[in-house]
C-alpha cells in the first residue's frame, strides 16, 4: 500500500478520532476569519474618526491567535496520543520515524487544507451576521454590504500555515522522543501520579492559597491610596502575577490536599459516588494542573474584559449626564440667543439655565477621608482651584457650601466624609465653610469642572468671590448657559440646527461637551464597539476553553471505560455510576469556573469605577450568561459519559 | 442454590450464527466448589458469564436462590449481582485509582452498612487473605498474587451467595496460583460459601469439589471429588481431560 492510500484509509476509518480535531480546526479558522474580516471591513471605516476601531480589533486578533494556538496544540496532542498505538505498529512493521513523520505531515496537510477552507466559508457567512449585530449594538444605521475580503483571507491562510508548522514540529518532537514500547503504553494518556500528600505538595497547597489571598487583598487596596504613581502599575502587575501563580499552585497542590484529606477521613470506606469523583480527580489533578490553570485564567480574562466593557456600556447614559448636565450648552449670550431664536422659529419649546461661573482656591482636606488623597499630593499643594457657582435654591446659609461629586477615578481619590469643612483660601484671610452635602448631580460640563468638585455657595459669598477672581487666574468661562428641550422628539432636529449654526465650537477633542446628542452617540459607538469586541473575544475564550475541557473529559471517559466495566460487572447500576460522574463533572467544570468568577470579581472591583457608574448589575449579568454558556459543555460531557457507561458492558 | 435449565446461547448475526451453548443443565448445591473445564472455545467462559448474569441467554432458565434471572431487567440484575454475587476475574479488575482497602470495601459501600461492621468485615477477610499489610497501597504497587487476593477479598467480603471466578490464576505464576487457591479453599471451608470457577488448568481444578467438563457447548462429563486425596483427584481429572481432547494415554 502506498503512503497516499494509507493516509486516505486512515482518515476514512478513524473519522471518529479525527472528528474532534477537525472540528477544533474548522471552528478556530471560522472564528479567526470572522474577526479579521471585521478588521478589514470597509463599512467600519466610518467609525475610525471616533475610535481606532481596527486597531482595537487588531489587538483582539493577536489574543485570538494565541488562544487558537493553545487550543489546537491541545487538540493535536490528544489526537496523536490516541493514535500512538497505531504509530507504534507502523514502526513495528518497519517504517522509519522519518517516514511516519512524513505520513503525519501529509495527513495534517489534508486535514488543515480542508478545515481551513471550510472554516473560511463558515466564517464568511458568520461575519455578515456579526457585522449586522455590531451595527445595531452601536446604533449606527448603515446597509451592511460585506465583501469577501482578500486581505482577511490571506492573513488567515498565513496564520494557519504558521500554526501548521508549529503542530508539525510538535509531532516531530513527539515521535522523536517515544520508543515503540512507549507508544504502545501511551494509549492511556493519563500520566497518573501518586496522589498521596508529599511535603512539596503541602507547600504548594499552602503557597497557592496564600498567593491567591494576597492577590485578592492587594486588589482591594489598588486605588485606596496605598499606592501612588508607578506603585499602582507595580501593584497591578503583582496582582496579576500572584493570582496566576496562585491559581496554578492551587490546582497543583491545594485541591489535591483538600480532597486527599476528605478521602483519608473516610479510611477506605468510599462510596461508589466517591470512586468516580473524588479518587479519579485526585489521580489526575496534578498532571492537569497546567491545563486547568489556563482554562481558569482564560475564564478570568473573558469575564473581566466583558464585565468591564459592559459596565462602561451600561453606564453610558449616566456618564453622559455627568459630562454635560443639559441638552445643550453655550458660553456666551450671543450664542444662546442665536440658538434659542432658531429653536423658537421651529416651534421647539425649551428652558434656559443661566449660570454665572467663577473660581477660587480651596483647601478641602478637612472634608476628606484621611489617607485617600495621597495619590494627588494634596499635602504639598493643598490649594485646589475649583469652579464656584451660586446657590439658586436659597437654602444655603452664608457659611455653608454644597459640593458636587468628583468624576471617575478622582472619586476614588477624593473621598468625602459625611460632613466636614472646607477652607476658602483668600490671601491670608482664609474663610472656613461648612460642607453640608456632596451632591450627585453634576451642574457644569466636565470641560469646565475638569472632573473636580464644583462648589455651590451662597449668593453673597459668590459675589465676593467673583469680585476677587481676577486675583487668582483668568476665568475662561464666566458664564454657562444650559438649554434643555421640553420634548425629546425634537432632539435630533435641534442638534442639527446647533451644528448648522456652528455652535459646536469644540469639535475635535472636546466633541460633545456642548451637545448631549453628540456625546451620547460618540460614547455609545466607542463603548459599543469595545463591548462588542470584548464580548466576541470573551465568547471565543469561552468556546475554546469549554471545548478543551470537553475534549479532555471525552478522552478521560474513554480511558475510564474499563473502570466502568469493572464496577458494572460487580453489579453497580448505570444510575449509581452516573451519580459519581455528575459530581466529577461538577468539580471538573465547576472549580475552574468558580475560581475564574472569584478572580474576575476581585479584578473588576479593583478598578471598575474608572469605566462606569455601576458594577453589580452589569457584572452579574455577564457572569450569569458566562456560567450558562459554560454549563453547556459540562452537560455535553455528562452526555458523553452516559454513552460510554452504557456501552461499557 | 443455582439451577440452570436448557441454556442456549449464540453469537453473531441471524445469517451467520455461531452456537456456543447448546442446551446445558446444571445444578449447584449450596457450599459446593465447582470447577468448569474445557478447551479454548468450548464455551466455558460464556457459561460462566450467563450463569453470573453478566451476559444474557437466548433460551433456558437460571435460578439462583429461587429467583429467576432471565426475568429480571438490567437494573434488577445489577442490584442482584451487587447484593448476592461475587466476582474474581483473570485480569484482577481492580480500580487503579483506589487503594487495596478501598477496592475491597467497594461492595459494602452501597449496602449502607455501618462503618464499624464494614471495618470488621474488612479486617477479617484481609487477614484471612494475608493482605492486611498492603491495605493502603495502590494495585500497581502489588504483585500479581496480592492483586488477585485483593480481588478475591472484594468478591467475598459481602458474603455473596455464589462467587464466580473466571480463570483466577490465569495471570499468576504457579506459586502465587497455589497460594491463592489455598486461601480460597480455606475461606470456602470456613464460610461454607459456594464457588463456581472456570479454568483450563487441571491442577487448579483439583482444588474444587466437583469438575464439570464442557465440550462443544454441552456438558461432557462431571466428576465429584468425594473423599479421595487431591493428588488422586488430579489424576482422575487429567484422565478425563485426555479423553476429552481425544488423546489416549497408554496405561
Amino acid at each position: 500500500m502506498k503512503h497516499k492510500q494509507l493516509i486516505f484509509k486512515n482518515v476514512k476509518r478513524n473519522i471518529r478520532h479525527y472528528f474532534v480535531y477537525i472540528f477544533a480546526l474548522t471552528f478556530s479558522v471560522a472564528l479567526y476569519f470572522t474577526f479579521v474580516t471585521l478588521q478589514y471591513d470597509v463599512s467600519l471605516e466610518a467609525l475610525n474618526d471616533l475610535v481606532e476601531a481596527s486597531s482595537v480589533i487588531q489587538v483582539g486578533s493577536i489574543f485570538l491567535v494565541f488562544i487558537v494556538l493553545i487550543f489546537l496544540m491541545y487538540a493535536n496532542n490528544l489526537f496523536v496520543r490516541r493514535r500512538s498505538k497505531e504509530l507504534g505498529i507502523y514502526q513495528l512493521v518497519g517504517m522509519t520515524k522519518k517516514q511516519i513523520f512524513r505520513l503525519l505531515v501529509k495527513e495534517n496537510m489534508l486535514i488543515f487544507g480542508s478545515s481551513v477552507l471550510a472554516g473560511i466559508f463558515i466564517g464568511f457567512a458568520f461575519s455578515k451576521l456579526l457585522v449586522m449585530i455590531l451595527f445595531t449594538f452601536i446604533q449606527i444605521e448603515t446597509i451592511t454590504s460585506l465583501h469577501f475580503s482578500m486581505e482577511a483571507f490571506i492573513q488567515t491562510l498565513l496564520v494557519f500555515t504558521g500554526i501548521f508548522f508549529v503542530i508539525c514540529m510538535m509531532n516531530h518532537l513527539f515521535l522523536k522522543r517515544q520508543s515503540i514500547l512507549h507508544l504502545f503504553q501511551k494509549m492511556s494518556t493519563n500520566e497518573q501520579k501518586d496522589p498521596r500528600i508529599t511535603v512539596s505538595t503541602s507547600i504548594q497547597a499552602v503557597l497557592g492559597v496564600a498567593c491567591i489571598g494576597i492577590g485578592y487583598f492587594l486588589s482591594t487596596k489598588l486605588f485606596s491610596g496605598d499606592f501612588s504613581g508607578y506603585g499602582i502599575f507595580y501593584a497591578m502587575f503583582a496582582i496579576v502575577a500572584l493570582i496566576s501563580v496562585g491559581t496554578y499552585l492551587f490546582f497543583r497542590g491545594s485541591i489535591g490536599v483538600l480532597l486527599q484529606l476528605i478521602r483519608k477521613q473516610k479510611d477506605g470506606h468510599v462510596s461508589i459516588t466517591n470512586v468516580f469523583s473524588l479518587t479519579t480527580i485526585l489521580f489526575r489533578i496534578k498532571s492537569s494542573a497546567l491545563l486547568l490553570t489556563i482554562i481558569t485564567l482564560l475564564s478570568t480574562l473573558a469575564i473581566t474584559l466583558t464585565s468591564i466593557a459592559y459596565i462602561s456600556y451600561h453606564s453610558a447614559e449616566e456618564k453622559v449626564k455627568e459630562m454635560i448636565p443639559h441638552d445643550f450648552s453655550v458660553f456666551t449670550d450671543e450664542d444662546a440667543e442665536q440658538f434659542t431664536n432658531a429653536l423658537t422659529k421651529q416651534h421647539i419649546s425649551y428652558t434656559t439655565h443661566y449660570i454665572p461661573v467663577s473660581h477660587a482656591f480651596f483647601d478641602i482636606r478637612e472634608a476628606l477621608v484621611p489617607g485617600t488623597y495621597d495619590n494627588i499630593d494634596l499635602n504639598e499643594h493643598p490649594e485646589l482651584l475649583l469652579k464656584v457657582i451660586e446657590d439658586s435654591s436659597g437654602k444655603l446659609a452664608e457659611d455653608e457650601v454644597i459640593l458636587t461629586k468628583p468624576e471617575d477615578l478622582l472619586e476614588q481619590m477624593l473621598v468625602f466624609k459625611d460632613s466636614g469643612q472646607i477652607t476658602l483660601c483668600n490671601k491670608g484671610n482664609d474663610e472656613d465653610l461648612v460642607l453640608v452635602e456632596v451632591q450627585k448631580e453634576s451642574v457644569l460640563p466636565s470641560r469646565l469642572s475638569e472632573g473636580f468638585p464644583v462648589v455651590i455657595v451662597h449668593e453673597a459669598l459668590f459675589d465676593h468671590i467673583q469680585s476677587e477672581e481676577a486675583l487668582t487666574t483668568e476665568n475662561e468661562f464666566p458664564l454657562y448657559i444650559g438649554i434643555d428641550l421640553k420634548r425629546n422628539s425634537h432632539m435630533e432636529e435641534a442638534n442639527n440646527m446647533f451644528h448648522a449654526l456652528g455652535l459646536n465650537k469644540w469639535k475635535g477633542i472636546w466633541t460633545g461637551f456642548e451637545s448631549q446628542v453628540d456625546i451620547r452617540s460618540a460614547h455609545l459607538q466607542s463603548m459599543g464597539l469595545l463591548t462588542f469586541i470584548t464580548g466576541f473575544l470573551g465568547l471565543t475564550f469561552l468556546l475554546t476553553s469549554g471545548c478543551i475541557l470537553y475534549f479532555r473529559q471525552m478522552n478521560e471517559s474513554d480511558e475510564e471505560k474499563n473502570r466502568f466495566e469493572i464496577v458494572r460487572k460487580l453489579g453497580f447500576t448505570e444510575a449509581e455510576l452516573l451519580k459519581g460522574i455528575r459530581l466529577k463533572q461538577l468539580m471538573n467544570f465547576g472549580i475552574p469556573l468558580l475560581i475564574g468568577l472569584i478572580n474576575s470579581y476581585f479584578v473588576v472591583q479593583s478598578s471598575w469605577f474608572i469605566f462606569g457608574k455601576e458594577m453589580w448589575t452589569p457584572m452579574v449579568i455577564v457572569m450569569v450568561v458566562y456560567t450558562m454558556l459554560y454549563s453547556i459543555f459540562s452537560f455535553l460531557s455528562i452526555q458523553y459519559d452516559k454513552r460510554v457507561i452504557r456501552d461499557s458492558m | 442454590m443455582l439451577r440452570a435449565n436448557n441454556i442456549h446461547k449464540s453469537y453473531g448475526s441471524r445469517k451467520n450464527k455461531h452456537y456456543v451453548l447448546k442446551g446445558i443443565d446444571l445444578d449447584i448445591q449450596s457450599g459446593e466448589f465447582v470447577a468448569i473445564m474445557g478447551a479454548s472455545g468450548s464455551g466455558k467462559t460464556t457459561l460462566l458469564n450467563v450463569l453470573s448474569s453478566i451476559d444474557r441467554l437466548d433460551e433456558g432458565s437460571i435460578r439462583i436462590n429461587d429467583e429467576e434471572l432471565t426475568e429480571m431487567n438490567d437494573q434488577t440484575l445489577a442490584e442482584f449481582r451487587k447484593n448476592h454475587l461475587g466476582f474474581i476475574f483473570q485480569e484482577y479488575y481492580l480500580l487503579d485509582t483506589l487503594t487495596v482497602k478501598e477496592n475491597i470495601l467497594l461492595p459494602l459501600s452501597v449496602q449502607h452498612m455501618s462503618k464499624k461492621v464494614a471495618e470488621e468485615a474488612f479486617q477479617r477477610i484481609a487477614t484471612e487473605l494475608s493482605i492486611l499489610d498492603v491495605a493502603y497501597k495502590y494495585p500497581n504497587e502489588l504483585s500479581g498474587g496480592q492483586q488477585q487476593r485483593t480481588s478475591a477479598a472484594r468478591a467475598m467480603i459481602h458474603e455473596p451467595a455464589i462467587v464466580f471466578a473466571d480463570e483466577p490464576t490465569g495471570a499468576l505464576d504457579s506459586k502465587a496460583a497455589s497460594d491463592l487457591l489455598q486461601h480460597i479453599r480455606v475461606l470456602h471451608e470456613q464460610n461454607n460459601s459456594t464457588i463456581v470457577m472456570v479454568t483450563h488448568d487441571p491442577v487448579v481444578a483439583s482444588y474444587s469439589s466437583r469438575v464439570v467438563f464442557i465440550k462443544d457447548g454441552r456438558i461432557y462429563a462431571q466428576m465429584y471429588k468425594g473423599t479421595e486425596a487431591r493428588e488422586q483427584y488430579l489424576t482422575d481429572i487429567l484422565k478425563t481431560q485426555a479423553v476429552l481432547s481425544g488423546v489416549h494415554y497408554e496405561t
